[in-house]
């Protein structure tokens, strides 16, 4: 009997257990499940508070209410009932007869208030033999327990340990996963905020392993599998692919680490940049590896942001080069010239031949005082110290005529001709020292570009604006470069053929955007170009 | 007709001047705007004991001039002065193969002590 009870005694509680049932109904389901076996039995189950001095849970249904609330207030101890005293020495309490046995003296009237004859508690204990609680049976009547009756409550009490133990495992195991889910999730967002992504790759069967960030950094689908390692060449350009090839080979053959700058394939995104890096993390037993570990990066970013800072400084020492060339030129003029006059003051003075080479000497200063000039109003410009002195009544008509006057000879001289359509009396609140430089930064490169041909020069009234057009049939500016040439340094032709600091659509730029006004250009090739600026008339 | 010096400049007024400064020393001179207008002279049998050349020029400058003669050994022997502005690489200036480099403002004496050098 014993046994029969014993086998399905576990059976009930491994049930419950593959239920997932709460630890409540575990220890409920087992009191009724024994009473209902031993008829006049009556079971309780009692567990230990965290400092062992009494008890605080109580699992008696069958027990009157008023004797289990008063249990968690009564402390265990060497004479304190069968469980308070089981539960104290860590050792089983056979009570046959409460009212006559001296453990019972304190709590004799209560036992008798409930009707409770014997009592033979068993006490439940951990492995390590720790005491949590106890298995007690009572009974109405006097009674005194068979080996059977001993056995029974020993393996009851030894059932209730393993389904706790059951439980705190469970709970350590839950816990543990959250806290491994929790690390994941930071290692997710980590990789995602530093753009760093994780992979591994099993060599021998060329199996990949990538985080949810390489993806990401791939502009791959999520659920779609890895690429296996020599599938990865897709993703770069030929000569990344072989640098990486390469690096990866050089790691395995020498058990060391790689770090490789990637170039993506084209993409429609635009170019894209990577660092890959990566190392042996483990190897069979004659040295072979047979896994590596790695991470890849996006680094288009710092790419896109190196390229543009070479470009400036490019720029910048192109331009440099170029104010050099053009400030040394004129210098050098005067220098010589004032060479040649002081060597004809040595023989017959001309006195007209030395006065002819003064006014060249004060031409070329001139002409260093204008480029000086033009250097600070950049530095000015770019630092945002852009000037405005605006006054009323500026005649833009007028000052248009007075820029061509001045360049008349110098047109002459490029072997082109001038067209011009002026509207008279244009006038506006504008600066027109600023003016007077727009047109005439436009006007000097119409010449330079204008390949000898036809120039022309239209200034009309055009809805709330005056409309600038100039003309020219030169040397054209290709598409990629119409946009930059409205750059600080930036020139479309190489710097050595064409002279001039490369300033002057950029001053004009800066100049119309400080006055409200729009400029741009259209141009072919070969074919000539027309520059626009649109002024509004305030 | 020949004369001792070849000039090449772009720059009208800087031109004149050299040219002046070299003829006051007794030199006789040819003045050309560029590199392309320099090669056509060359090419038509034209040789000067010196070259004075400038780097910045449009057309052609002085580092397409001079590797154009390079592949013409009647041309290329002749000496070359290269007047220039900006700092130019060395690598550049090694593979023009010039026989002097001066950097503007010139330094008269030196300039006039170059071109003494190379016409006896």
């Amino acid at each position: 009997m014993a046994d029969t009870q014993q086998d399905t005694f576990v059976n009930l509680i491994l049930k419950l257990l593959s239920n997932e049932e709460p630890l409540d109904t575990i220890y409920k389901n087992l009191i009724e499940f024994f009473e209902e076996r031993n008829p006049g039995a009556i079971c309780s189950i009692l567990f230990l508070d965290k400092n062992k001095k009494r008890f605080e849970k109580v699992y008696a249904p069958s027990l009157p209410a008023f004797y289990n609330e008063a249990i968690p207030h009564l402390d265990i101890g060497s004479s304190a009932g069968s469980c308070g005293t089981a539960a104290y020495l860590g050792k089983r309490v056979i009570v046959e007869d409460i009212q006559n046995d001296p453990l019972w003296t304190q709590y004799r009237d209560l036992a008798k208030a409930a009707n409770l004859a014997s009592c033979w508690s068993q006490p439940i204990k951990l492995p390590s033999g720790e005491v949590l609680g106890t298995f007690a049976i009572y009974h109405t009547i006097q009674h005194k327990p068979s080996e059977r009756h001993i056995q029974i409550i020993e393996q009851a009490a030894d059932l209730v340990s393993i389904v706790l133990q059951h439980f705190e495992t469970k709970r350590m195991v839950k816990l543990a996963q959250e806290r491994i889910a929790l690390s994941e999730a930071d290692l997710v967002y980590a990789q995602h905020v530093a753009q760093l992504g994780s992979w591994k790759w099993e060599a021998k069967t060329d199996t990949v392993h990538w985080s949810k960030e390489i993806y990401n950094i791939l502009n791959l689908d999520p659920n779609t599998p890895p690429l296996p390692f020599v599938e990865q060449s897709k993703l770069y350009t030929e000569e990344s692919w072989n640098r990486l090839k390469a690096a990866v080979e050089h790691a395995m053959a020498t058990g060391g680490s790689y770090e490789v700058d990637l170039e993506g394939r084209a993409s429609s995104q635009g170019p894209r940049w990577f660092v890959a890096r990566g190392e042996v993390t483990e190897q069979d037993s004659e040295g072979h590896p047979t896994r590596l570990a790695g991470t890849l990066q996006d680094n288009t970013e710092q790419k896109l942001l190196e390229h543009n800072l070479k470009s400036a400084l490019n720029a910048r020492d192109e331009f440099i080069a170029v104010a050099t060339h053009e400030l040394k030129t004129p210098l050098t003029t005067l220098q010589l010239s004032l060479h040649v006059i002081a060597k004809s003051l040595d023989g017959v003075i001309d006195k007209e031949k030395i006065l002819s080479k003064i006014e060249k000497v004060k031409q070329q200063g001139d002409r260093l005082e204008a480029l000086i000039k033009n250097l600070l109003d950049v530095t000015s410009i770019g630092a945002g110290h852009m000037r405005l002195e605006l006054k009323p009544n500026v005649n833009f008509s007028n000052l248009v005529e007075n820029v061509i006057k001045k360049y008349e000879d110098e047109i002459t001289k490029s072997g082109s001709s001038l067209i011009k359509n002026i509207e008279p009396d244009i006038t506006g609140v504008w600066d027109d020292f600023r003016l007077e430089q727009i047109v005439t930064n436009l006007i000097s490169n119409a010449i330079k570009y204008g390949d000898g041909k036809p120039i022309e020069i239209h200034l009309r009234r055009y809805h709330q604006n005056a409309l600038l057009e100039i003309h020219d049939q030169g040397i054209g500016i290709p598409e990629n470069k119409q946009k930059k040439i409205f750059e600080r340094f930036e020139r479309a032709v190489s710097e050595t053929s064409y002279k001039g600091l490369g300033l002057g659509l950029w001053i004009v730029k800066e100049i119309v955007t400080a006055l409200k006004g729009k400029v741009w250009v259209a141009s072919a090739l070969n074919k000539g170009s027309v520059f626009s600026v649109e002024l509004p008339i305030q | 007709m020949t004369s001792d010096i070849l000039l090449i400049d772009d720059e009208p007024d800087l031109r004149e001047c050299i040219a002046e400064l070299l003829e006051g020393e007794g030199y006789t001179v040819k003045r050309t705007e560029n590199g392309k207008t320099a090669l056509e002279i060359l090419k038509s049998g034209y040789k000067p004991k010196v070259i004075i050349l400038d780097y910045m020029m449009p057309v052609m400058d002085g580092k397409t001039f001079c590797e154009n003669i390079s592949k013409d050994s009647q041309i290329s022997s002749i000496p070359i002065i290269l007047l220039s502005a900006a700092n130019i690489p060395a690598e550049t200036i090694a593979d023009m193969k010039v026989a002097v480099q001066l950097e503007k403002p010139i330094h008269v004496d030196k300039f006039l002590n170059a071109v003494k050098s190379y016409i006896h």
